[in-house]
């Protein structure tokens, strides 16, 4: 692993430069350029919000203010969902994308996988930015807050790894894109993300299998973002050295796995 | 192997490289593929591009790489410049690589020229202030200012080429991998590309590079490594590989067209009333035998065997020369060589003697003609009678078309050796 962050910071011009460019040709040529990476997660937020909160009125838990609000609620979840989203399926294409570039001249391949978190990192930074804003308007900010740049690293080492094995496996067999959009679907509802996490666990308290529910990271990550912005309380310590140690250990097999394969990867691009 | 370069620590080291590249016959890349298919090991065929070869390149120097197409001399590089891995074997760089190793290498199409720099010079490892400080320079050495933020998509090949070769060359690097491009750009931009070339040599840049021009080689290699077949068959300084290259080259490609035809027919463009037909021409060697081609500098006789129809009083032979882009070099006969006309009564031949044949090699076009001795009858004539193919010699390089027999003389050096 040493020789890795000797890797990383070697590259990081580089790792910055792919971040960069991932961020300047997103919305290039459109009218509304960068405005498109607040609108969008807005717009989508929007749809769920008049589902799930208007027509089929899912009651939210109270927040830290005492009031409830089911958008806000579902914003804050939404947000770590879309970075969670965003570098596992950039991941993949990344990898793909720097192809041409891995043929012809070397740089540790790494990089492009790298530099696609880098700017989702920094496009969810913003939309941090904004749910900030959100929550001081409503008048429900807490000290938990400290919590979130803990929470984002271990979000961003789990989201990383993964990131890095799906990258690899989808070189080497292009299915893996199509398959990952399948499970993220199904991750996307299995997790408490436009539900309050009591749905489930009141309907199936004794069941087993909600214990596999609960043990679900991104279950984990997306109550403790919501217990440190939304409700003001202190995420769970058991939890939170769960989700530490299980970032960690992806982050370390995704790498080892992924540099593993690394070597060989410019013939199968 | 140390060549001129005595003990200088070597900057690459090959030691024992095998490269195989597995040729599929139908790649699986989908899972189902995966799944559903037995006998999955034999769904792809070993190429063995280079068969255990092992060389050091010394710091500082410049080393050619030369053999035939498919010989493993790209392969060579690429595993030098780290994009491929070697199957078994190892390669050790030491120093910072930059390597150019094919058209537009290293840019992505969709950005600007300028990004394309920063984007390399991130690649080499380089900080962006780095690059900043390097930035004029490589726009200034290509040539192309007005274009430098237009994506590079847009570019023709000569730009491609241009700014790669400047990015390359002017974000210093310490061993500089150049696959054969360069020949891409105008007369004037190798020009200055070679000068930066010498210039890289003199700081003691390493400078690895695949060509197929010898002329080339002699100019600018200490050292040269002849790959042939994924083997190494000789390294050393440029004279006696090159040497050694040329006269195996020479020989394959003479016995190519000894099988393909044994003369060179004479047939196309014809014109002449008859009388006299020039049959087909002959090139002999030194030694008087059949050669399919000349090779410049050695003697050359050029014999035109010819049939008579009917007897003519007198015959004037003449010959033409033209270089591939139809230049006309020359137009021996035998009337401004002064011969009497010929009286011709039979077949027979006769001989053109060329000591040395002056010729650069590459192919040529032989017109032949016979006239009679006022020159105004035409009893034969064909404008692309034969071709002439030339061959390197061993001596010095022919530059433009051919040799002219002048002679050098300097009279303030005489006037010292007379002293």
């Amino acid at each position: 692993m040493s020789h890795a962050t000797t890797d990383l910071w070697r590259y990081r011009g580089l790792v910055s430069n792919f971040a960069r460019r991932e961020l300047k040709a997103k919305y290039k040529g459109s009218v509304l350029g960068w405005a498109w990476s607040l609108l969008n997660p807005l717009a989508t937020l929007a749809v769920y919000a008049v589902i799930f909160g208007f027509f089929l009125r899912f009651t939210p838990t109270t927040a830290g203010n005492g009031k409830a609000n089911f958008a806000i609620s579902l914003f804050t979840a939404l947000v770590v969902w879309n970075f969670f989203f965003a570098v596992t399926t950039g991941s993949m294409s990344a990898l793909i994308g720097a192809g041409p570039l891995l043929r012809k001249i070397y740089f540790p391949p790494f990089v492009p996988v790298a530099g696609n978190a880098v700017g989702t990192l920094v496009q969810t930074g913003i939309e941090f930015g904004l749910l900030m804003v959100v929550y001081l308007l409503w008048g429900n900010v807490g000290w938990t807050i400290i919590f979130v740049p803990l929470l984002l690293v271990l979000l961003a080492a789990f989201s990383f790894g993964i990131g890095l094995a799906l990258a690899l496996l989808n070189a080497r067999f292009r299915d893996m894109a199509y398959i990952v959009q399948v499970v993220l679907n199904l991750l996307f509802y299995s997790a408490p993300i436009i539900y309050p996490i009591d749905f489930v666990q009141q309907r199936y308290a004794t069941d087993p299998w909600a214990r596999i529910y609960e043990w679900n990271p991104l279950t984990r990550f997306v109550e403790a973002f919501r217990e440190a912005l939304y409700t003001l309380r202190v995420p769970s310590g058991g939890w939170l050295l769960y989700l530490a140690g299980v970032s960690l250990g992806v982050l370390v097999i995704g790498w080892w796995y992924f540099q593993r394969g690394a070597a060989g990867v410019s013939e199968e691009l | 192997m140390n060549g001129i370069n005595g003990a200088v620590e070597p900057a690459v080291v090959v030691t024992d490289v095998v490269k195989q590249f597995r040729l599929f016959k139908d790649r699986r890349t989908n899972l189902k593929e995966v799944l559903t298919q037995r006998h999955r090991r034999n769904r792809y065929d070993m190429f063995t591009a280079l068969k255990g070869v092992s060389l050091d390149i010394p710091r500082g120097s410049t080393f050619g790489l030369i053999g035939h197409n498919g010989s493993g001399k790209s392969t060579l590089l690429k595993l030098i410049a780290g994009i491929h891995q070697p199957t078994s074997g190892s390669i050790e760089a030491r120093g910072r690589i930059s390597a150019l190793l094919e058209l537009g290498a290293g840019f992505h199409p969709e950005l600007s020229g300028r990004d394309n720099v920063y984007l390399n010079g991130a690649i080499l490892g380089m900080g962006r202030r780095q690059i900043d400080a390097a930035m004029d320079q490589i726009i200034e050495f290509s040539g192309i200012e007005e274009f430098i933020d237009t994506p590079v998509k847009v570019y023709s090949s000569g730009m491609y080429v241009r700014l790669g070769f400047s990015i390359a060359v002017n974000l210093n690097p310490e061993i500089l991998v150049i696959d054969e491009i360069v020949a891409v750009g105008d007369e004037e931009f190798q020009r200055r590309c070679f000068d930066h070339l010498h210039e890289l040599r003199r700081k003691g840049v390493t400078i690895i590079f695949v060509t197929h021009s010898m002329a080339l080689v002699r100019q600018l290699c200490d050292q040269v490594a002849w790959l042939d077949h994924g083997t190494l068959r000789s390294v050393g300084s440029h004279g006696d590989v090159v040497d050694a290259y040329l006269a195996e080259v020479n020989a394959a490609e003479s016995e190519r067209l000894e099988n393909q035809n044994g003369d060179t027919a004479v047939e196309s463009g014809r014109s002449g009333t008859g009388e006299v037909r020039v049959t087909r021409l002959e090139y002999l060697d030194a030694n008087g035998e059949s050669r399919p081609v000349g090779v410049g500098g050695a003697p050359l006789t050029i014999r035109i065997h010819y049939e008579v129809r009917e007897a003519v009083p007198t015959a004037v032979f003449g010959l033409g020369f033209h270089s591939e882009n139809g230049v006309h070099i020359a137009g021996p006969n035998t009337f401004t060589a002064g011969e009497t006309p010929y009286r011709l009564d039979e077949d027979g031949y006769i001989d053109y003697l060329l000591d040395p044949l002056p010729f650069a090699p590459g192919i040529y076009t032989v017109e032949v003609a016979v006239t009679d001795g006022s020159l105004h009858h035409v009893y034969d004539y064909q404008g692309r009678g034969a071709e002439l193919r030339v061959q390197p010699g061993q001596g010095a390089d022919i530059i433009g078309l051919m040799t002219i027999s002048g002679r050098w003389r300097h009279p303030a050096r005489d006037r010292e050796e007379a002293l």
